[in-house]
């Protein structure tokens, strides 16, 4: 199965319409995964330009990708990123949020690039 | 207290058998001071030679070591008998033949407490739950081998005086001050005036305890009654003070014990605010578990008891919490970090058990359990006993956890459902119980209402997307602040009828504009400062059973659709029924899809596959929804 690396983290893919998707296979964050293949499957519509200009927020229905605001919990998840990645998370980060799980995940503005820049170079 | 030692009498206290040792100037009319002890603490003392000049030195010693262990604690007999001693049980005292010797009366045992002018109802004694709740871990041995307990009155002291500090309240806005040792005044609000209870606390072995008259399960048996007990007596007359006793196992670790002093102290003040006027009896069904009960009758009155043990079974949770990060705080000592994470299992078992007892894994009264549990954590008195720096974390995973209890109800519907995966589909259902419970029940974006407007704004209110479950939170919920304003023309196609709402919380001050008018959602004019506008719509639908239906058919189309093209890794892999059907399939977490239904819906979800799973458990949904832009 092919993957990708965040540091060592290690995101397996699994065949999708018109390209790869993320596995989802642990220990991807549920909320990673669904931004992610929410976006490959037609979601999302504005995330790569939001990610591109730095600009606040991309959302849809059950999934959306934001920049902190003043009640996410920063210390915590910015350790669980470093934790899972070995990278620093920075400043320039966003926090992704699926609505069926209540776990946020936070991640640096290029990391989310350069995963989909990597999904759609291995498509 | 040597010469009272030399110079008292030993008594027997009405029913429980407990004894008392109070001089003989206490005996005359004015009693003064009441020293509370086990019997065979009384009869070690009493077996001491009368007439021997050490008597009363060995006394003082015993009696200084009792105190030192938590096993003798001194009360004013006024407060002890709640001001009047007429209405209370009589007292025997019996001096020894040569009038100032020692004299103890073996326990009898008695239907209740004789009063003074004739019999009257037993004062009620209710307790905490579940004997193996907590752990009774707090003691010592002494050379002997002997153990007892550690927690003495002097800590339950520090504990409940600390529970009085200024500013601090417990449940209803009830008010603690400390009078003495072990003796506090608790000041409740209630709409007919303020009510005055006067409350002593003390501690005693687990098998010294009273025997308590609540928590017996409807199948029969013992009572299930914890490690605390308490009494309430209402006010001899109009306008006068309530008594109540708390009595704590003194093997309880400190921690345990301030969630039963919370509890029983909340229990009182939740019975005083309720009922200013409370009868015995009706003390006594308040101290009884109700709703929180195995094998409870439909919609039941929700009890003081109920509540209380909510609260508990709350800092169970919240302590729990406060622990498991201790345990991971990278700047502790490892020492530290073990006793931690010791505490948390501990906790963690506690609030199990407590669940249990409170057969929380029933289905029953699923939503009115929910609603008390939810109302519990939020109540302001509780919230800000939580620590700031971890008062988001405990209320997310309180949701989680009322989140869970929506399994059992899921699980009956997922099985009302039967399991058709859709017309021409490959067998049972692709819904789990989580999921169904996603969509059955509504969770706050946050637990703590009105709080964290920005994710508000971004994320609405999770799940529930059964119309009549989101406006129950709307209208039963007011803490939340919710409101869900009705757009566009639903849409009705045979017995589902489709909806799509914007999301608003209130998070002004005072209550919101009512409905219709200015300032509010549906009202004229500008929306007020106060409401924050959710960017995330909320579909949703009113019949669940057919909407499981549809979400599974939509999976099913969608998976088995004809032209749409897999790939990875540069190569084609096929249509849907080669990817998902064919050999090598690979698996999948939170894979998207959207489909739009023959008869209208446009559904939309995401789901797992696994392809070693046999048939349709290959596929399971992690939510499904209406797509909002389908509805105009």
């Amino acid at each position: 199965m092919d993957s990708l690396n965040l540091g060592q983290l290690a995101l397996s893919l699994t065949p999708g319409p018109g390209g790869p998707m993320l596995s989802g296979a642990a220990p991807c964050p549920v909320a990673l995964s669904a931004v992610i293949n929410g976006y490959r499957g037609g979601m999302l519509k504005d995330l790569r330009q939001v990610l591109a200009t730095g600009a606040l927020e991309s959302i849809d229905q059950a999934v959306v990708v934001a920049r902190p605001d003043p009640d996410d919990d920063l210390e915590t998840l910015r350790s669980e990123w470093e934790s899972l990645t070995g990278l620093p998370a920075g400043d320039d980060v966003y926090v992704l949020k699926a609505s069926w799980d209540r776990k946020r995940f936070l991640i640096p503005r290029a990391a989310l690039l350069s995963i989909l820049d990597r999904l759609e170079a291995v498509r | 207290m040597a010469r009272a030692a030399r110079l008292g009498t030993l008594a027997r206290l009405g029913g429980n058998a407990r004894y008392i040792f109070l001089n003989r100037v206490g005996a005359a009319a004015d009693v003064v001071t009441l020293l509370v002890m086990a019997a065979d603490a009384a009869r070690q003392i009493a077996r001491l030679p009368a007439n021997s000049q050490n008597t009363g030195m060995i006394a003082s010693l015993l009696i200084g070591q009792l105190v030192i262990q938590g096993t003798l604690t001194v009360v004013s007999a006024r407060d002890a008998f709640g001001g009047d001693l007429r209405a209370n049980p009589h007292i025997s005292l019996d001096d020894g033949l040569d009038g100032h010797g020692l004299v103890v009366r073996a326990a009898v045992d008695m239907p209740g407490p004789a009063r003074l002018g004739g019999t009257a109802p037993e004062v009620p004694t209710g307790a905490a739950h579940g004997p193996d709740v907590h752990p009774l871990t707090n003691v010592r041995t002494d050379p002997s081998g002997v153990t007892s307990g550690n927690l003495g009155p002097r800590r339950v002291d520090e504990i409940l005086t600390a529970m009085a500090r200024p500013g601090r309240t417990r449940a209803r806005g009830a008010t603690l001050t400390r009078l003495g040792e072990n003796q506090f005044q608790m000041v409740v609000v209630t709409p007919s005036g303020p009510q005055t209870i006067d409350i002593a606390v003390s501690v005693a072995d687990t098998s010294r305890l009273p025997p308590a008259s609540v928590h017996v399960p409807n199948s029969g048996g013992a009572s299930m009654a914890g490690a605390a007990r308490l009494t309430l007596d209402p006010p001899a007359a109009t306008g006068g003070r309530w008594s109540a006793s708390i009595v704590l196992d003194n093997r309880l670790p400190r921690a345990n014990a301030e969630i039963n002093l919370g509890d029983e102290l909340d229990e009182i003040a939740g019975i005083v605010h309720a009922r200013p006027t409370a009868t015995r009896a009706e003390i006594a069904r308040e101290m009884d578990n109700s709703l929180f009960r195995r094998g409870a009758a439909a919609n039941p009155a929700v009890t003081a008891d109920d509540r209380a043990t909510a609260g508990a079974l709350f800092e169970l949770h919240s302590r729990r919490i406060q622990a498991q990060r201790r345990a991971r705080l990278a700047t502790a000592s490892s020492a530290d970090r073990a006793a931690a994470a010791a505490e948390e299992a501990t906790h963690q078992t506690s609030q199990a058990r407590l669940a249990g007892y409170m057969a929380l894994d029933e289905a029953s009264n699923a939503d009115q359990k929910v609603r008390i549990l939810r109302e519990t954590g939020v109540d302001p008195n509780r919230l800000e006993r939580v620590p700031t720096d971890v008062r988001q974390q405990v209320m997310d995973e309180w949701e989680q956890f009322l989140h869970d209890l929506r399994l059992q109800p899921a699980a009956a519907t997922l099985a009302a459902h039967g399991g058709a995966f859709g017309a021409g589909g490959i067998g049972p259902t692709a819904f789990t119980p989580e999921t169904v419970a996603h969509l059955m029940a509504p969770q706050p974006h946050a637990a703590v209402p009105r709080s964290a407007p920005a994710q508000f704004r971004r994320s609405g209110v999770s799940g529930g997307h059964v119309d009549s479950a989101l406006l129950d939170l709307q209208n039963n919920h007011p803490e939340y602040g919710y409101f869900f304003r009705q757009e566009g023309t639903p849409i009705t196609r045979g017995d589902q009828t489709y909806r799509r709402y914007t999301q608003f919380m209130w998070t002004g001050a005072g209550p919101p504009p009512a409905p219709g008018t200015a300032g509010h959602p549906t009202g004229p004019g500008p929306l007020h400062a106060g409401w924050v506008e959710s960017v995330q719509p909320k579909t949703t639908i009113a019949n669940l059973p057919a909407f499981l239906e549809d979400s599974e058919r939509a999976l099913w189309q969608y998976v088995r659709h004809p032209s749409r093209q897999y790939s990875a890794g540069g190569a084609v892999i096929g249509t849907g029924q080669d990817r998902f059907f064919g050999p090598g399939a690979q698996a999948g977490s939170n894979l998207p899809f959207t489909q739009t239904l023959p008869n209208g819906p446009r559904i939309s979800g995401f789901f797992d596959f696994d392809p070693t799973a046999v048939g349709a458990a290959r596929f399971r949904l992690r939510t499904a929804f209406i797509d909002a832009s389908w509805i105009p």
